[in-house]
């Protein structure tokens, strides 16, 4: 029995992220909505990343939360979204939509220990 | 905009009325299954009453649409519907 | 077969993983200060981590995701945040105690100063979870923790009176001599209920039970290992208070150290039994810091959407991998400022107590909610209700731990 509505927030937003090899690449932090009232409203790119989320925050914790994780973010155009089931699957490899960028850095400082893989 | 600017966002009518929160953004059609689309159409806004126990989790609140047709302006971050609406939902 | 000895081994595992340093020095504490009248506690505790472990298990086993991701999907960023920074404090501060812990257990057998131990134990736990696959470190650290038995046969030789033993299960205050005594009993309380569900047990056992691959078809599996491991775990707790009860009580000695606890297995069993229980006391610790800073990085790495998992080549979970790296080198760098250990250990229990509510809430309203588990693993009405009994229980104890630790002088009286 397939579903016959998307619900953007409930099951879209704040769910993980996986390419097309299935690796983690983030979580959908916000959604790029265009449009308004009096014409159509379309949602038409996830936006992932810490500069996404930190801007929900409270003004507060946005400034910390910001400076511990940076104000990096990535915009995926919605076509880029193949399955929308527990996680939101992408049709492409995370390279090259520009995602997991933080963790192949991080990955450099831990390629100088032996047995990291 | 994004969309957790719609979250929690109140609902009024033209007239005032308070009707709710908005709590989702749905787009009529199955959800993605390997075809691809350049956006997803918002064709209507979820919302409903937002007490402490829904807030929390511990309760679902009942929730009730408007077709986004039915929206007529975002003001001081509102969302401002149609009189019409007010009437339907009423209840 | 292999589902016999994965049930052998798992109970094993979370027996041997249930002591950790908190709840060694409350325990025995405990004992020297009210003899068996506390042992009620214990059982309280011990059902309340069983239930919400089971809970935690049966959300990853039946979504395939762990609890985190769960968590900031259905209560949403800003509530999840304050469940994700609550859980992680109370991981470090944990995480900080136990390598105090290792350190003092290391003086006790060398005599070296403790601030270069924690250095060394810093060193020690790097290295191991480096080095070794999730399985390995489950396996033996849980497995060498079992060398805590120790306690369960120096218990026994002790020659408690058991029918006052058994009877110090029954929940009830003692008759005491003056008001602050009262208040003592009650901030023991709390701290045996706190260090016996700390929450790091209940999602490292979640993420966990991911790296271990687990799917709806082990919810069973996962029932009967949260409650037998839990219980026998509890009963290595309730040796430990008869211990600080027996060796302790009668002299009127306040016992603080680890290394005093340890006194009580080489009273009875000599020094065998002195060496076994310092064997156990470490790799419980040990275990136990290891524990915490992993589960810091789960809960991070889940909540965030990173890659993650000891099962990942620690080059491909980078970010993951330095969350744990990290947690570790806070966590000695606390220690090596200096601060007396027993203090920490005893303030990460108090506030790990004030922290519990957040972070078990999310993870009940979640096991109940049918639209996330499914008509058939949502909770029954009984896991609904003992849940909600609890957490009734630690919020209660969450407000009093601050204003007992004050009025009691930190345990003092």
């Amino acid at each position: 029995m397939k579903d016959e509505f998307l619900d953007l927030v409930r099951q879209v937003l704040d769910h993980e992220v996986v390419d097309s090899n299935n690796l983690p690449c983030g979580m959908v932090d916000d959604l790029e909505v265009s449009g308004g009232p009096g014409g159509e409203l379309r949602v038409t790119a996830l936006l992932v990343g810490a500069g996404a989320w930190t801007r929900r925050l409270p003004s507060g914790f946005e400034g910390l939360a910001a400076f511990i994780f940076g104000r990096q973010q990535t915009r995926v155009p919605w076509s880029e979204v193949e399955t929308v089931t527990e996680r939101v699957k992408l049709r492409s490899r995370a390279e090259e939509l520009g995602l997991g960028g933080a963790d192949r850095k991080a990955a450099k400082i831990l390629e100088k220990v032996p047995g990291s893989g | 905009m994004r969309a957790h600017e719609f979250q929690y966002m109140e609902v009024l009518t033209e007239s005032g009325r308070f009707l709710g929160h908005v709590f989702d953004l749905r787009s009529r059609g199955e959800p993605e299954y390997g075809e691809p689309h350049d956006a997803r159409t918002v064709h209507e806004i979820v919302y409903g009453r937002l007490g402490l126990f829904e807030r929390l989790g511990i309760t679902q609140a009942e929730p009730q649409t408007i077709p986004w047709k039915a929206v007529k302006a975002i003001r001081d971050g509102k969302l401002i519907v149609d009189d019409s609406v007010g009437e339907r939902n009423r209840g | 077969m292999k589902n016999i000895v994965e049930l052998f081994l798992g109970i094993l595992t979370a027996m041997g993983g249930f002591v950790e340093v908190g709840e060694l020095v409350f325990s025995v504490d405990a004992g020297a200060k009210f003899g068996f009248r506390l042992l009620w506690v214990v059982a309280l505790g011990t059902l309340g981590i069983t239930v919400f472990c089971e809970m935690a298990g049966r959300v990853a086993a039946v979504k395939g995701q762990p609890v985190f991701n769960l968590i900031r999907e259905r209560a949403g960023l800003n509530a999840g945040l304050v469940t994700l920074v609550a859980a992680n404090l109370v991981n470090l501060l944990t995480c900080t105690a136990e390598i105090g812990g290792i350190a003092l257990v290391w003086q006790l057998l060398s005599g070296w100063p403790y601030r270069w131990l924690a250095l060394g134990a810093l060193g020690f736990l790097l290295l191991v979870v480096w080095v070794l696959s999730f399985q390995w470190i489950e396996r033996v650290f849980g497995l060498l923790g079992l060398l805590m038995c120790t306690y369960l046969a120096a218990a026994y030789y002790l020659r408690p009176n058991w029918g006052e033993v058994a009877a110090g299960f029954v929940p009830g205050v003692p008759h005491l001599e003056s008001s602050s005594e009262y208040l003592l009993f009650a901030y023991f309380a709390v701290a045996i209920l706190s260090s016996v569900m700390l929450p790091y047990e209940t999602y490292f056992y979640a993420s966990g039970a991911m790296e271990d691959g687990w799917n709806p078809g082990d919810v069973n599996l996962n029932r009967v290992i949260a409650i037998v491991g839990s219980v026998l775990g509890s009963v290595l707790a309730v040796a430990l208070v008869v211990c600080g009860a027996q060796v302790f009580r009668p002299h009127q000695i306040e016992p603080q150290l680890p290394g005093e606890a340890a006194l009580a297995a080489s009273l009875t069993l000599g020094r065998w039994g002195l060496l076994a229980a310092v064997g156990g006391m470490f790799f419980a610790f040990a275990g136990a810091a290891i524990e915490t800073s992993l589960s810091g990085a789960y809960n991070l790495a889940q909540f965030l959407g990173w890659p993650w998992g000891k099962y990942r080549p620690a080059r491909t979970a980078a970010r993951f991998s330095l969350t744990w790296i990290i947690t570790f080198v806070l966590a000695a760098l606390i220690i090596m400022t200096g601060v007396d250990p027993v203090s920490v250990v005893e303030y990460s229990i108090v506030f790990s107590v004030v922290i519990l509510p957040f972070t078990y809430f999310p993870v009940l309203v979640i096991a109940g909610d049918r639209r996330v588990m499914g008509e058939e693993h949502a909770n029954g009405w009984f896991a609904n209700a003992v849940g909600w009994f609890y957490l009734g229980i630690v919020t209660l104890a969450a407000l009093l731990a601050v204003p007992l630790l004050i009025v009691t002088r930190g345990g003092k009286g």
